[in-house]
């Protein structure tokens, strides 16, 4: 009766385990997939990351102190599989078709490819900076949330933004440049 | 282009929708891996148990002859004949030397008889021991 009991409990615990992993696969997801794509700059890595990140949370075990610590650590093994990926190939960015001549089309038209320019750009960035960058400029985190997902210290992490954004207007200027061509 | 524009950039690119078939793709793989994984785990604990019961069924039956071997004492009778037990048969190469430590044994196991005479020719001291 008593091993009835907790095998009982025991699947109980189980299905709570499971219903907080999925509880965390769908509200992270999409930031993490971004965070991947902008790290390796295309979808099919990204979604490998991603997969992988989670994968791994399954194996952690949902063993946290409460959602930031959570929050942190799933951006530092992204981050990490995101290093690790783009040390073993270079980034491929994926651009979109060009089309229509509606002024207002013409205008989304340039942004977008502002934007793919934007993505080259960060590409090229070394692996630590381009981190920096995606985590504190597009993904808006506070410079020490970036610092303890990076393993590094918040002047470390202000130089090395402030470094990538020099970077990458330069390299935006010769790229838009080129498009003119 | 300045840093404020790509600042700008930056801050609508937080905003960009992530491809709906990216997502799903994301989930059906884990949730397709960690099934996957699960059912590895219960195709172990099936194997474990298995081979508990393959060895407790292995040992089982030496012992339950063994046992039947022997009559209940209830049953036995005091004039009753000593129920012999079946020797299984030993390979030839540990015969030998199995055979001389029984014999040893049976040496050391028959009874002594010690037999002390009084000075009383009625009266004989004797002292048997194992």
């Amino acid at each position: 009766m008593q091993a009835t009991a907790l095998l009982f409990e025991m699947a109980e615990m189980a299905r709570t385990a499971d219903d907080a992993f999925d509880r965390v696969v769908r509200h992270r997801e999409a930031r993490l997939l971004r965070i991947a794509y902008r790290m390796l700059g295309n979808w099919a890595d990204a979604e490998d990351v991603t997969q992988d990140v989670f994968l791994r949370l399954h194996r952690h075990g949902m063993d946290f102190a409460n959602e930031a610590a959570l929050g942190s650590w799933l951006h530092r093994v992204a981050v990490n599989l995101c290093v690790d990926k783009s040390r073993r190939a270079r980034p491929t960015t994926e651009l979109p078709e060009l089309s229509s001549g509606n002024p207002t089309a013409e205008a989304e038209l340039l942004r977008r490819e502002q934007k793919n320019l934007l993505m080259i750009a960060l590409g090229t960035l070394p692996a630590k900076e381009r981190a920096a960058v995606v985590l504190r400029e597009i993904e808006g985190l506070a410079t020490a949330e970036v610092a303890e997902i990076l393993g590094s210290s918040e002047v470390t992490v202000r130089d090395q933004v402030s470094k990538a954004m020099a970077r990458l207007r330069t390299l935006m200027k010769t790229l838009m440049n080129q498009e003119r061509r | 282009m300045n840093e404020d524009e790509i600042r700008d950039l930056f801050r609508e690119m937080r905003e960009d929708a992530v491809p709906a078939d990216s997502l799903a793709l994301v989930r059906l793989r884990v949730e397709d891996r960690i099934r996957g994984r699960g059912r590895w785990r219960i195709a172990a604990w099936v194997m474990a148990c298995a081979v508990v019961v393959l060895a407790a069924l292995v040992v089982q039956p030496r012992t339950a002859i063994r046992r039947a071997g022997t009559a209940p004492m209830a049953a036995r009778t005091p004039d009753a004949p000593p129920i012999e037990v079946p020797q299984a048969t030993l390979p030839p190469a540990v015969r030998p030397a199995i055979q001389r430590k029984r014999r040893h044994i049976e040496a050391q196991s028959q009874p002594v008889l010690i037999r002390i005479e009084t000075p009383d020719p009625d009266v004989v001291i004797l002292l048997v021991g194992q």
